[in-house]
């Protein structure tokens, strides 16, 4: 088994869901509850790695953090190093492919949240934010705590864009899912056996876990 | 300072709903907001409580504009509200106390305690404190929601039917409760309701509203007696009575200058609402012979409307009152206007709404 590869995957997961959640709880709001013209095209936008190819989302990510790009040549003079090919560009890639994996349960939970309470917060003082901190998002933890589960869950398991901005750098950008093909590759299948079951087993605890939780979902009496 | 409010609100095929009227704020007085379902009661409270905002129109209150076309409308965050719903719309996820301290985020945290205190004393609370809100009852859930929007000391408390979804005895003591609490507390409100006696046990003044404009605005007396609709055909004649005595389970009334006795609704009251209705009433011309009826008036009739089958005689029996009889006995009384005749009515045809202190 490739420990190190499990532990990178792990650790890759961990800091992509603890940076997309502040990002998707403040894009959840608008696209829950906004009323503007861009809604729409928000919506599609922060939807769009659920149905791109990896491989197409891979390469425009390559092209926008390579050195060339603004954002790379920006980290480039910051840092020293580059931004693809790196822990780093690859975090930023995960945060961006499983936006959509936080975002969709959080929506519809904060959708499924009655607006009378939002308005009586709001006739009590409380400003947007407040409505959304302290009515809103409390009364959708379950979305919440279920784009957590799916985003990190998605992230350890992503190989496309993985591969695409990451490559395969042991140590660096090499992840679970990565070694598992290394491990085909190589011929090693009782090797990448035991890391695909791990992989699966983690799967299958996942989606227990989100429908365990979409069951309980009720609208608060 | 008062509250000025004239605006408009359209709703795509639907009826324009108008409102102009002016309230006094800073002290205690409850304005009834009365007229059948679906003539726009609740977007005009929804207007000003800043949940919706009106299409024309300005609403001012004292130097403060909550909402002028053209400018930014004042959030319902910033006007002071307090607002109940139909259905008390606790947050789920808090305590009652939480509930009730919803609105004093930023207060000192002992100022805080103390007000939270202060209203679970006054709604009579003090058992369901730490509860959530899907642990008390329907009426309990209504005066959490009533604390709720009297705890951040609002300059106007907007209600919303607050007494629809609750039971008839629970509806009741809270209706008891409400005025006592909103005079203790010194806070003027708007009660929305389409049901007369509510109005009339309840308010000080009534607005009242039909096909969404406000065309009526006097005490509940007046406005109910001077509308020709359902609400004045389910109420009668609605007449302002003092309590003399109690005979026999009988409440005597000073009605004019008139003496009635009426079934008493109990509890203890001195001013009521004595309302009859035109069926209960029958005429009666020369000798007096023996009778059930408690009430026989002498009066003076004042008109006769044919109405089909029905005429309705409105007479002077020291107050006004309207007897409805068939053409046919009109007739054979040979009834005109100027006549005197006996009014008899009998104690169980009056309906007594004692007026809430």
């Amino acid at each position: 088994m490739d420990w190190e590869a499990i532990r990178l995957s792990l650790r890759l997961a961990f800091s992509s869901t603890l940076l997309l959640a502040p990002l998707g709880i403040l894009l959840a709001w608008p696209l829950a509850y906004g009323c503007f013209k861009g809604r729409l095209l928000l919506e599609a936008v922060t939807a769009i790695p659920l149905v791109l190819p990896p491989t197409v989302l891979g390469f425009y990510l390559i092209v926008a953090l390579g050195p060339h790009s603004p954002i790379g040549a920006a980290w480039e003079s910051l840092t020293g190093a580059r931004l693809v090919f790196s822990f780093q560009g690859l975090l930023l890639a995960q945060v961006i492919t499983n936006l959509p994996f936080f975002l969709q349960p959080l929506v519809a939970s904060l959708g499924g949240v009655d607006r009378r309470l939002l308005e009586v917060a709001s006739t009590l003082g409380s400003g947007r934010a407040g409505v959304y901190l302290r009515v809103a998002l409390p009364l959708a933890w379950r979305g919440l705590l279920s784009g957590l589960i799916l985003s990190f869950a998605h992230a350890i398991g992503e190989f496309g864009v993985v591969l695409m901005v990451g490559g395969n750098l042991p140590g660096q950008t090499r992840t679970a899912s990565i070694a598992i093909f290394d491990q085909v590759q190589a011929f090693d299948l009782a090797g990448a056996n035991r890391t695909a079951m791990l992989l699966l087993g983690f799967a299958l605890a996942v989606l227990v876990c989100t429908a365990w939780l979409r069951a309980r979902e009720r609208t608060w009496a | 300072m008062g509250l000025s409010a004239r605006f408009t609100r359209n709703f795509p095929g639907g009826p324009v709903i108008e409102a102009g009227f002016e309230l006094a704020l800073g002290s205690f007085g409850l304005t009834v907001l009365f007229g059948p379902s679906g003539c726009g009661k609740t977007t005009v409270l929804r207007c000003l409580a800043g949940l919706e905002q009106p299409d024309s129109g300005s609403i001012q209150a004292g130097d403060e504009t909550w909402f002028r076309p053209g400018r930014a409308p004042l959030p319902a965050a910033r006007r002071g509200i307090g607002y109940v719903f139909q259905e008390s719309a606790l947050f789920p996820h808090l305590s009652v106390a939480g509930n009730i301290g919803y609105g004093l985020h930023g207060w000192p945290r002992a100022e805080r305690r103390a007000r939270v205190a202060e209203l679970v004393r006054l709604m009579g609370l003090g058992d369901f404190e730490g509860r959530r809100a899907a642990e008390v009852s329907g009426g309990q859930k209504q005066r959490v929601a009533l604390a709720r929007a009297l705890a951040p000391r609002p300059r106007l408390v907007l209600l919303d039917e607050p007494f629809a979804s609750l039971d008839r005895a629970a509806a009741d003591q809270l209706r008891h409760h409400l005025r006592q609490i909103l005079q203790t507390l010194g806070v003027p409100a708007i009660l929305v309701t389409h049901d007369p006696q509510e109005a009339l046990a309840l308010g000080d003044r009534m607005l009242f509203m039909s096909q969404g404009r406000i065309t009526r605005d006097g005490t509940p007396a007046e406005v109910l007696s001077a509308t020709g609709d359902a609400a004045r055909a389910e109420m009668g004649e609605v007449l302002r009575a003092t309590v003399l005595g109690r005979v026999e389970g009988l409440l005597r009334l000073a009605v004019g200058r008139a003496q009635l006795f009426a079934p008493d609704p109990g509890g203890e009251f001195r001013e009521a609402y004595a309302c009859i209705r035109g069926e209960g009433v029958s005429l009666e011309r020369g000798p007096h012979g023996h009778l059930s009826q408690r009430n026989r008036l002498p009066a003076t009739i004042v008109g006769i409307e044919p109405r089909g089958a029905l005429c309705r005689v409105r007479l002077d029996a020291g107050m006004p009152l309207e007897a409805l009889i068939t053409t046919w006995a009109c007739q054979d009384l040979e009834l005109a206007p100027g006549q005197g005749v006996h009014a008899l009515i009998k104690a169980s045809a009056i309906q007594v709404i004692p007026i809430e202190a």
